[in-house]
């Protein structure tokens, strides 16, 4: 019997192509598991049961009448909800925007479209990507699947939740300053922050334009390949869009990474915001584990984490601020209180604040170019530790220790997040790899050597 | 009327609670007095993230995003 709630992307694609598996079976299977876990997880905002039936037939017919598209016909997935599909309400979680309905999509979604996916419905976020976790917003805070009493992360939270629970095969999120890669490391599954301008922002909601990217979660780093590959390429909508060749991410996952120069980037983690033992355990076995594998693994400084963080943070609130500034003076109290006290915060930075910290991007991108030329890939933590609870979250934490993913929003670096083993408690633990610019193969290439050669995708959490 | 006040306070100089009030009212932001306390509480943070991103730099250093236009063809 089809073990269903497990299948990854890559799996589904090949049975569905060799017409072993049905789209609307598929479909059917996970519509199932949502009707019975998604009451406690919260992971979708808006399910499109008859919109995704409606596509899985029509993906059945054209498979079965020759029309194949490519790996992603017939796969469900689901979109964070600040992108906009068409006729569809996108709200970014917020009571602002809960009447908002675009009239067309998202360039992304109109790619992953293209390519046969069921888009299965819009999914949990914090609000505008960036307040959270709260509980005065009007769709209930997404659970972790792994104990739903932890964080999700966020602010992509329903997106890792419905991947990590089997509810989805590929979660589609956005990432300012961690959004795709902490809420993967707290739920275990693999998430990627693309090359800024590798795919379209256009038509997605935004938080701060020059710090976001948009990517996949998935729960493989082969299924993100997939995934990147129907996202990535050049849209004239969006000026930071580069026109430049997608290669074949899949192609790439050649389970070779003899002789990659891994850089360890131990200072962020042990010194300037010191992770728990568990996760530096972890990755202190996985740079063992790329040593094993035919890395060469050295390591890297640089200046330390909170002026990476002060440079991305006050671009992050100022950029948001600014985009919110009418709505904060017009409808305060229908923001959230997590996101609206942390853009008043916002608006006591000045211009020259801002300024200074653009001025100093230019000045740590040069030197993170200057140091990648010794290395292919860096290795670090992706946070301090595995999913933390809740009530554990203060209203202004984003503010209290810096971000240990917020310097590959500042270098526009590729960077993903992998899971590196499990705490005694169960709980998923992760580190992120980190690569140059337009290098998004060489990092998917690392984290799926890496994930074959472990047995992290091999559990699941157990859910009843 | 909008009064002037500074909101580059020097590391370690606190921020007072009129001082907070006075940038509020100036930013037209209608925050609960119930919040004023945590954002109040908060502003040593982005105090030092502010100093955190200020280093000695000659005129001419840009930022990463000086607007390149469009090459002509």
């Amino acid at each position: 019997m089809m073990d269903f709630d497990n299948l990854t992307i890559t799996t589904a694609a090949t049975l569905i192509k060799k017409g072993e598996l049905s789209p609307v079976e598929l479909l059917e299977s996970k519509l199932q598991r949502i009707t019975k876990l998604d009451g406690q997880l919260n992971s979708f905002i808006h399910l499109l049961m008859d919109d995704a039936r409606r596509t899985a037939q029509n993906c059945e017919r054209e498979i079965v009448s020759g029309n194949y598209r490519g790996p992603l016909h017939g796969i469900p997935i689901g979109l964070k909800d600040v992108y906009n599909l068409a006729g569809v309400p996108t709200t970014a979680h917020s009571k602002i925007m809960q009447d908002y309905v675009p009239s067309s999509d998202a360039f992304s979604v109109k790619r992953l479209k293209e390519a046969g996916a069921i888009i299965m419905g819009k999914l949990a976020t914090h609000e505008f990507a960036f307040g959270g976790p709260s509980f005065d917003l009007p769709w209930p805070l997404a659970r972790n699947p792994w104990d739903t009493t932890r964080f999700t992360g966020g602010s992509s939270s329903g997106s890792a939740v419905a991947v990590a629970a089997g509810l989805i095969l590929g979660g589609i999120a956005s990432d300012t300053g961690g959004s795709i890669r902490t809420p993967a490391a707290y739920c275990g599954v693999a998430g990627l922050k693309p090359t800024y301008g590798l795919i379209s922002r256009s038509g997605i909601l935004p938080l701060a334009w020059s710090l976001e990217s948009a990517g996949p979660m998935a729960w493989t780093a082969e299924d993100c390949a997939i995934l990147l590959q129907a996202m990535a390429g050049f849209d004239p909508m969006d000026p930071t869009s580069m026109n430049c060749p997608i290669p074949d991410y899949s192609a790439a996952l050649t389970n070779d990474i003899k002789g990659l120069r891994v850089g360890l980037l131990r200072q962020f983690y042990t010194i300037d915001n010191p992770v728990n033992d568990a996760t530096r355990n972890a990755i202190d076995a996985a740079a063992h584990d790329l040593e094993k594998m035919g890395c060469i693994v050295n390591e890297i400084q640089l200046s330390p984490l909170a002026e990476w963080n002060a440079c991305g943070v006050i671009i992050m609130v100022t950029e948001a601020y600014a985009n919110h500034e009418a709505n904060l003076q017009q409808r305060f109290m229908d923001y959230g209180e997590i996101f609206r006290d942390r853009l008043a915060l916002a608006g006591l930075f000045t211009a020259a604040d801002y300024i200074q910290a653009v001025r100093r991007r230019r000045e740590l991108i040069e030197e993170f170019d200057r140091k990648m030329n010794d290395f292919d890939v860096i290795l670090t933590a992706t946070t301090a530790n595995e999913a933390p609870k809740i009530e554990a979250i203060g209203k202004f934490s984003i503010f209290e220790r810096p971000l240990l993913t917020i310097p590959y929003n500042v270098t526009g670096s590729p960077a993903m997040t992998v899971c590196s083993g499990y705490s005694d408690a169960g709980l998923p633990l992760s580190m992120q790899i980190i690569g140059k610019r337009f290098e998004d193969t060489t990092v998917l290439r690392v984290v799926d050597a890496y994930e074959r050669a472990t047995a992290w995708r091999r559990r699941r959490p157990v859910l009843q | 009327m909008l009064i002037k006040v500074s909101n580059n306070l020097c590391l370690g100089e606190k921020m007072t609670k009129e001082e907070l009030d006075i940038a509020l009212m100036n930013l037209g932001l209608q925050v609960p007095e119930t919040e004023r306390a945590d954002i109040l509480n908060a502003v040593k943070y982005i105090e030092e993230m502010k100093t955190l991103v200020r280093k000695p730099r000659f005129l001419t250093t840009e930022p990463a995003n000086t607007i390149a236009f469009p090459k002509l063809k």
